[in-house]
């Protein structure tokens, strides 16, 4: 007490410079503190996460708990069947939780909702993803972690009723600091936020929590996991002079990820087509024939680091490590389209390893020896920067995860020039691809507002329908006390076109032709809406028809509309929050 | 909108021999075919013959007007088709229909669409010329009638 009476007195100045000094030194401090705070939290979200699928994995591990059961192992086949039946079930009770889900949909908040991510969404990706990958699906942890770190970060900065800006700061900073808890790798974890969530926005000021977070969340993971990378590296051999071996390798890691992603695409075109916008229920068809794939190649069962080692201590003949990629190729893209939750990256790692792998073994054939272990390696970073445009996160990934000074010049080089590869074929990083296809477009320095709002935030409920057979002149009738028209449809209830005031002045002034129509020949054969398009489709197909109102549609039945002015106002809505935002940074 | 005469033709006007309402709609229509009026006439016909199901376009006085208006119609036309022993068009007030006045128009024509179908209607409500026209032994005399009406 005597000790800490004299240090008061000696640090009295230090102390009443601390409580008097300006506000920005104070909000200084506490940012930091925040971000470790946040850092901390979301670093236990992902150990919990990492417990959680490590658990299932384990415990379910069809060969394991085939033996423990002393039943035959062909039994087990099931698992990952029950995994799609639970994810199945959990999508279609929690369906709002669940289209908000994988990176992109952080990138959704941070831009468009202030970074506000619901605290049941992110419980409900935890426990969804750690069904999925625990039962063994064959995606990866980070796109989860994100989510649910983001979402803790997000739900902190709630609790402490912090304003927008700082919640958008948090919620980047728990995301990258959950991949650096998942990953051990602090460094790729604020790449990660930069690269990904940030879409390379380096002078955003979310920059110093992220690393902050970061930090605090990799020490968390190391307290827990050890020291210990998730990869066990054997001895190999790269010499500098196999540059252009480097290169050739970097350029095949560019094509299998065009490759990967085109039978994806196709993938999803062929889903949409069978079952529309329900493609989750797809997962139980691919779970069933994956968990034959698995019950002959056991390898491809779950995350896949098990099988990153077994490939880099030279485990596989070459005929089975083909067919390993092809499968693993085949089974990411099916899991992933139908709406699986899980990430990217570790099966980009994965992929990574077998085609550098059997790069080098298909020289060494050739007479030119080249160690496939070594390549492996770089094809991991090679394929990870292709498959998701993270070029620097995947070198430091890669370099993090090995630990090895010797790999960073090849890795440098296959990553970026892998990277390069795709984003020329593709015109765009797979990140703005992806959301433009969500009518979000982040390719240029704005975004288009209106591409960002979805029909179902401006659906009216309250609209008015008349039957196609209706006399015109109960048809106009109707038309006068409308707002600013009818919906028509027929005698089984289903969307016929519309009817709008503007158009029908005709008839209106004239009296000649009321006997002679009915409200069929009226009708505006208009194209509807649905609840996920666009505000500026919306907009694109009144503009078309020189109408001020659209119908809603699902299943050719009427749920909604959406009027012109009311497009008009969220638009300005948005438009100042964007402006008061720009503002404030 | 200009004269009625803009949106017809002596080759649009034809004396009709089916008695029988969906059969003189098709013979009618026929006379778009090998025109840039329509490109899809069996299409055409199916959507005048559905639209008569919903409800009879034979708006009594021995008139009817059937019309429709569709994505093949590329330019708005009518066509007159005139009958002397009378149709069975199940009109409003029972009697046979002897000129049929038929309507074509493309999906976006709306307005015109309706303009013209007022604008057919005023002159059909005229006794003296509607008599005249279903009267005349030649389409070039009902051009003349066309022609003269204001």
């Amino acid at each position: 007490m005597k000790k800490l009476h004299s240090l008061l007195k000696k640090y009295k100045y230090h102390v009443i410079v601390f409580f008097t000094a300006r506000y920005d030194i104070r909000e200084y401090i506490l940012q930091i503190v925040i971000a470790l705070c946040i850092g901390a939290i979301a670093g236990l979200g992902a150990m919990v996460f990492h417990t959680l699928i490590e658990w299932m994995r384990i415990a379910i591990n069809p060969k394991h708990f085939a033996d423990y059961l002393e039943i035959p192992s062909i039994i087990i086949v099931i698992i990952p069947v029950i995994g799609g039946l639970i994810t199945i079930g959990m999508t279609k009770i929690f369906p709002g939780q669940a289209k908000e889900s994988g990176v992109k949909s952080i990138i959704r908040s941070v831009m468009l909702q202030n970074g506000h991510i619901p605290i049941v969404t992110t419980l409900f990706h935890l426990v969804a993803s750690a069904v999925t990958l625990g039962t063994g699906a064959p995606l990866g942890p980070e796109g989860p972690s994100a989510k649910i770190g983001g979402g803790l970060g997000s739900y902190i900065s709630t609790l402490l009723r912090l304003n927008s800006r700082k919640k958008i700061t948090y919620t980047v900073a728990g995301a990258g600091a959950a991949i650096s808890a998942i990953f051990n790798a602090p460094i790729a974890g604020v790449f990660f936020g930069i690269e990904v969530i940030l879409l390379n926005d380096l002078k955003n000021e979310s920059l110093s929590a992220l690393v902050i977070a970061s930090v605090a969340s990799d020490m968390i993971s190391k307290t827990y996991l050890g020291n210990n990378s998730l990869l066990q590296i054997p001895v190999f051999h790269i010499d500098i002079t196999e540059f252009p071996y480097f290169l050739l390798l970097a350029i095949v890691c560019g094509i299998i990820s065009l490759l990967f992603m085109g039978l994806s695409h196709n993938i999803k075109k062929l889903y949409k087509k069978i079952k529309g916008d329900d493609v989750i229920v797809l997962l139980l068809p691919v779970s069933l024939l994956f968990a034959f794939v698995v019950f002959i190649y056991n390898d491809l069962f779950g995350i896949g680091y098990a099988l990153i080692n077994k490939v880099l201590s030279n485990h596989f003949p070459i005929n089975v490590l083909i067919m390993l990629l092809v499968l693993k190729l085949l089974f990411v893209a099916l899991y992933i389209q139908t709406g699986a939750y899980g990430g990217l990256f570790a099966p980009s790692l994965v992929i990574g390893v077998l085609v550098g792998f059997l790069f080098a073994s298909f020289f060494s054939y050739l007479g030119v020896k080249l160690d496939p272990a070594g390549y492996a390696i770089i094809g991991m970073g090679g394929i990870l920067a292709g498959l998701n445009s993270i070029p620097i996160t995947a070198i430091l990934m890669v370099f993090e995860l090995t630990n090895d000074y010797r790999i960073i010049l090849p890795i440098m080089l296959a990553s970026v020039i892998s990277h390069l590869t795709v984003t020329f074929y593709n015109k765009g990083t797979v990140y703005e691809l992806e959301l433009l296809e969500d009518g979000l477009d982040v390719s240029r320095s704005r975004i288009n507002i209106l591409e960002s709002i979805q029909v179902l935030s401006i659906l009216k409920k309250d609209f008015q329908t008349i039957n196609a057979r209706t006399p015109l002149n109960q048809t106009l009738d109707k038309l006068l006390d409308s707002d600013s028209g009818l919906i028509v449809i027929d005698d089984n209830n289903e969307y016929v076109g519309i009817v709008s005031i503007n158009e029908v002045r005709q008839a209106l002034l004239s009296s000649n032709i009321v006997e002679l129509l009915i409200c069929q020949d009226i009708v505006i054969h208009v194209e509807s809406l649905q609840k996920i398009d666009s505000a500026a489709e919306a907009l694109k197909k009144m503009d078309k028809h020189g109408i001020d109102f659209l119908a809603v549609v699902e299943k050719n039945k009427v749920v909604g509309m959406v009027q012109h002015r009311d497009i008009i106002s969220i638009y300005n809505k948005l438009v100042m929050q964007l402006e008061e935002k720009a503002m404030a940074m | 909108m200009g004269s009625l005469l803009d949106f017809t033709d002596i080759k649009y006007i034809k004396f009709l021999k089916s008695r029988n309402k969906y059969k003189a709609i098709e013979e009618l229509a026929g006379v778009f075919k090998g025109t840039d009026i329509c490109s899809d006439i069996k299409a055409f016909v199916a959507a005048l013959k559905e639209r008569e199901e919903i409800m009879t376009t034979g708006i009594g006085f021995g008139i009817a007007v059937p019309h429709a208006k569709l994505e093949s119609i590329h330019k708005i036309a009518f066509a007159i088709g005139i009958s002397k022993k009378g149709i069975d068009f199940n009109s409003i007030d029972g009697r046979p229909v002897h000129m049929v006045v038929l309507v074509a128009a493309g999906e976006r024509q709306h307005k015109d669409y309706l303009k013209l179908l007022s604008k057919i209607m005023s002159l059909l409500k005229n006794d003296t010329i509607r008599v005249e026209m279903i009267n005349a032994k030649s389409a070039k005399e009902i051009i003349n009638i066309l022609r003269n009406a204001k």
